[in-house]
């Protein structure tokens, strides 16, 4: 603790009279997209001659959070995931944007559902930059040999696709499974989130947590009744235990292990460079009720000001430059997310040999029924508390009303109604 | 003072505050204390804790002592098998983990490779719930080496003529170490195992890479079956931001160790042979 109190860096030098502002961006991208985000930097810097932005990488948000904490600021805009912001508001660790975006911004152009995020108590404390959606991708060729024409478009076409897309060995071990997910940090979570929404529910309200919604306990009973229950958890476990790399070439669904994953249009980059030959397709996510159609999850990377920063105004100036349409075109269309901006939903930038079929996640961009999974202060630990009921469910120690009651439970203990 | 007495004094004050790095703390008494109790990620990271301990602890002792035995003897080749013992310690945790993380997968690992060559089907190691925790500890105890060193060095201590006069009177292998070698090592045992169960109290490293899944993601593994103490006391401190109740936390730790130490030491007199 008293490490983190004396990691202080130091940032946005004072500058003298005429001579321009240094300000620090600290990102979390790394690598190409890091790469990206300092080319985004370098033509601000050559665009004007009041503020000098120096960029910097760090991938690691214990110490970007560790910065933020001393009196003199490491950085002066940062980035993180829209689940974030409302914890770091409440705590006092974000500038609030509201006096800075009167002017030079179109507020009412954002996605609606990634910027409900991004308010706490009525202020906005940070703005969405890029964007990830979930959709439901599928192999065409396991489809076409299981006599399947057409991706399911509600829960029954999906028990039934399950069913016929999974194939089991003689001692029960599964060899390919209907849907799953091969991403083994988040992929459990996002799928589960995602067919709660898909099923017609409900993560969270203005009343609070609600992962006990009936629509939500029903959707995740379906896939514990489709898939754990009708092949073992064991065998399940077992199987998803033995998946190769996510988004490398010995990803599961890459591979023909999983006939269907729920995920987002990163995707579309990662497919095309590392499985070039495998024959796939996107569709909404299957929904319980056709009026539910287009149903799915947003999350979103931000950018933010800290509060400690010196250079508010600047830093500001620099979040808009960010946030312009031009700005977000380029760095999303190349690093493969969904800008943040409804208008760039039709824009041909989009439309690259490099990104096959990333037009169906971009033309969702306007759709009403995409969520987030709420704006409530403790939402971090809401989800971690998710994660593990979701693995109960997989594992078959419990069911989906009993897990999602335990959540409901243990969030009102600990927060309170 | 500035560097070790400071942190100690101003976690002793946190620990009766309601603070995050970014606000004023605000006095709270002992809430911090007395919500541990009734906190569940707590008690199963204590109880997690308490189970790799009290496992943990006798067997990295006991396989030392039999490996130290065996690296004592008088073969051809013995220093290159004590060097092969004192191996992995010399593989960073980080990487160790990571390499076990593979070798322990429940499909295409090598360890449930073995075990179904000789019949015995292999668990679902780091994924079900059960198996997290035998997994941490067959990793720790592949590490046993510089344990066995310490016992190693200890036996070749013991002087021989004990064992010629232990031979004449007609004493067997098990009469030998019983009447000999134990009394000899009882001081370094006592020393092993305080430094094995404070490691165990604070093990973190291991926990954290084989649970922790991304950048993002919160280790503790499935269930929290790997969520060690001080794994939730960081978690607390650098993720949650409740430093007051990682203060509480740490403090809580640092009394329950020093109680565990003290009272091996004072059970030591009936059991540490000393000739001074």
């Amino acid at each position: 603790m008293a490490g983190g109190l004396l990691l202080a860096g130091c940032s946005g030098t004072t500058s003298s009279a005429g001579a321009p502002t240094q300000i620090t961006f600290q990102y979390l991208w790394t690598g190409v997209n890091g790469n990206r985000i300092q080319s985004l930097i370098d033509k601000f810097n050559a665009s004007q001659k009041e503020i000098v932005v120096k960029g910097v990488a760090n991938s690691d948000p214990v110490k970007q959070l560790a910065s933020m904490s001393s009196s003199t600021p490491a950085f002066d805009i940062s980035d993180t995931y829209g689940d974030q912001t409302q914890s770091w508001a409440a705590k006092g660790i974000l500038a609030p944007l509201d006096d800075y975006l009167k002017s030079g911004i179109d507020l009412s152009d954002f996605v609606p559902a990634a910027m409900e995020q991004q308010k706490y108590k009525g202020k906005y404390y940070s703005l969405p930059f890029a964007l990830q959606s979930n959709k439901l991708i599928y192999n065409k060729d396991l489809f076409a040999k299981a006599g399947i024409d057409a991706p399911p478009a509600t829960f029954t076409d999906l028990t039934a696709d399950i069913a016929k897309l999974t194939v089991t060995g003689e001692n029960g071990d599964i060899k390919q499974l209907g849907l799953g997910w091969s991403d083994n940090a988040g992929g459990l979570a996002y799928t589960m989130e995602t067919l709660g929404i898909a099923g017609g529910g409900h993560w969270d309200t203005s009343e609070g947590v609600t992962p006990n919604d009936p629509k939500i306990v029903a959707a995740l009973s379906a896939y514990q009744k489709d898939v754990v229950d009708a092949y073992g958890a064991g065998a399940v476990a077992k199987f998803m235990g033995g998946f190769g790399q996510y988004t490398t070439s010995e990803d599961p669904f890459y591979t023909g292990k999983l006939a269907m994953i729920i995920d987002g249009e990163f995707q579309s980059d990662h497919i095309a460079r590392t499985a070039p030959t495998l024959n796939w397709g996107v569709a909404d996510v299957p929904v319980a009720s056709a009026s539910d159609a287009g149903a799915s999850l947003v999350y979103s990377s931000t950018l933010f000001i800290p509060s400690n920063s010196q250079h508010k105004e600047q830093a500001a100036t620099f979040i808009k430059y960010m946030e312009s349409s031009n700005s977000m075109k380029e760095f999303t269309s190349t690093a493969a997310n969904l800008p943040a901006l409804v208008s760039l939903a039709g824009s041909p930038a989009y439309n690259s040999p490099a990104l096959p079929n990333f037009g169906v996640w971009l033309s969702a961009l306007p759709s009403d029924k995409l969520q987030t999974m709420g704006t409530d202060p403790n939402l971090l630990d809401y989800e971690s508390m998710l994660k593990t009921a979701f693995q109960k469910i997989m594992l078959g120690t419990q069911s989906a009303q009993e897990a999602m009651d335990s959540v409901a439970a243990s969030m009102k203990a600990k927060y309170g109604d | 003072v500035l560097l070790i007495g400071y942190p100690i004094i101003a976690s002793g004050i946190y620990s009766f505050t309601d603070f995050n790095l970014f606000q004023a703390p605000q006095s709270v008494g002992w809430k911090n204390y007395q919500s541990l109790f009734t906190d569940p990620l707590f008690l199963k990271s204590v109880w997690n804790t308490v189970y790799l301990t009290v496992v943990g602890v006798p067997l990295t002792i006991g396989l030392a002592l039999a490996f130290a035995h065996v690296l004592n003897l008088n073969v051809r080749g013995q220093p290159l098998y004590r060097a092969f013992v004192y191996l992995p310690m010399m593989v960073p945790a980080v990487v160790g983990g990571y390499l076990w993380r593979w070798l322990l997968n429940a499909q295409y690992g090598f360890v449930n490779w073995a075990l179904e060559l000789i019949g015995v089907p292999g668990p679902l190691w780091l994924v079900e719930p059960d198996w997290g925790k035998p997994a941490i500890i067959l990793i720790s105890l592949w590490t046993v080496g510089g344990t066995t060193l310490i016992y190693l060095a200890a036996l070749r201590d013991v002087p021989k003529e004990l064992y010629e006069a232990a031979s004449i009177d007609g004493a067997g292998v098990l009469g030998k170490f019983r009447h000999i070698t134990w009394p000899t090592l009882t001081p370094i045992t006592l020393f092993q195992i305080i430094v094995a169960m404070i490691a165990h109290l604070q093990i973190f490293t291991l926990p954290y890479v084989l649970s922790k899944e991304a950048a993002q993601s919160l280790p503790g593994g499935v269930d929290n079956t790997m969520l060690t103490y001080a794994l939730y006391l960081f978690q607390t401190a650098f993720t949650d931001l409740r430093m007051g109740y990682a203060s509480a936390m740490a403090w809580l730790l640092f009394i329950v160790t020093l109680a565990v130490t003290s009272v091996i030491l004072l059970t030591s007199r009936f059991w540490v042979h000393n000739d001074r």
